[in-house]
């Protein structure tokens, strides 16, 4: 009796983990720094945000501010900090780049670029059941 | 045969009657290129002779009437004329101001809200140049912030 119960409680616990089971991807923030300046950066957002350092982060946003003439200046940025805090940053006036931004979600993996100037060049993101963390 | 001849002489008579009326209403008929155009529609029909006078005092008097009713092309929302004396001494002061936060090494999400609130009201060329200064230093790790 006894052993059909531990049996009983083995099923249930083996099927709670199968349901829980799934490919898991982690991707730390990695930021490359060219000597001219420019340079890109990738990560998961969900990596960087549970990752045992405090400084690891990546993502992009937009700002909007009133111009004192009539209009609004607009413009997007990604930033990205690696565990070993090598920074990277971008900005860019770029409607399209800025629709791309907009696209990104929160459990997304993230990747940008950026020129000499500091003005992105490509920015990217992918949305992936793998990079839901484990809860 | 009497019957006959009176119906093809009436068939006649009608058709050569809707011949002329067609004629008569074609000038009339070609649709108006711009209907939607509130000018074109108080445009009376041009007097043989009036031409370019008639236009012309037709022009002013819708010129006349939107600077009468506020609805001229510079109504509110457009962009303003800028002053470019303010405009390269604002600049000259946000230029400082990012040497001084590179100076220091960092700055806080406050400082960096307000800076890029100045940035803004720049010309466009500026302010591309100023936020270009602004990520190349937080890149080379001369400031320390985030934007």
């Amino acid at each position: 009796m006894r052993m059909k119960r531990l049996m009983a409680i083995g099923v249930l616990v083996l099927g709670s983990s199968a349901a829980m089971a799934g490919l898991v991807s982690e991707f730390p923030v990695t930021v490359t720094l060219n000597p001219d300046g420019s340079g890109s950066a990738a990560g998961s957002m969900t990596t960087a945000r549970f990752s045992k350092d405090l400084v690891q982060y990546i993502g992009c946003g937009i700002r909007r501010f009133d111009d004192g003439v009539g209009g609004v200046f607009a413009f997007g940025f990604c930033q990205a900090s690696t565990a070993n805090e090598v920074v990277g940053f971008c900005e860019s006036g770029n409607p399209a780049l800025l629709a791309s931004i907009g696209d990104q979600d929160d459990f997304s993996f993230i990747t940008f670029a950026w020129d000499a100037a500091g003005e992105c060049t490509s920015l990217g993101n992918s949305t992936q059941s793998f990079y839901i963390p484990k809860f | 045969m009497k019957t006959l001849i009176t119906l093809s002489v009436l068939q006649t008579i009608g058709i050569a009657a809707l011949v002329v009326h067609a004629f008569r209403e074609q000038p009339h008929s070609v649709p108006d290129p711009h209907p939607a155009n509130p000018i074109a529609t108080t445009v009376s029909p041009a007097a043989p002779g009036a031409g370019e006078e008639h236009l012309r005092a037709i022009i002013r008097e819708e010129l006349a009437r939107l600077d009468t009713t506020g609805d001229a092309p510079t109504a509110a929302g457009a962009p303003q004329p800028r002053n470019a004396s303010a405009d390269r001494q604002r600049r000259e002061v946000i230029e400082q101001r990012i040497d001084a936060y590179s100076a220091t090494g960092s700055i806080t999400d406050a400082q960096m809200t307000e800076l890029q609130a100045e940035i803004a009201k720049l010309d466009d060329a500026s302010r591309r140049q100023m936020m270009s200064k602004l990520v190349r230093a937080l890149n080379s790790g001369d400031i320390k912030g985030r934007l």
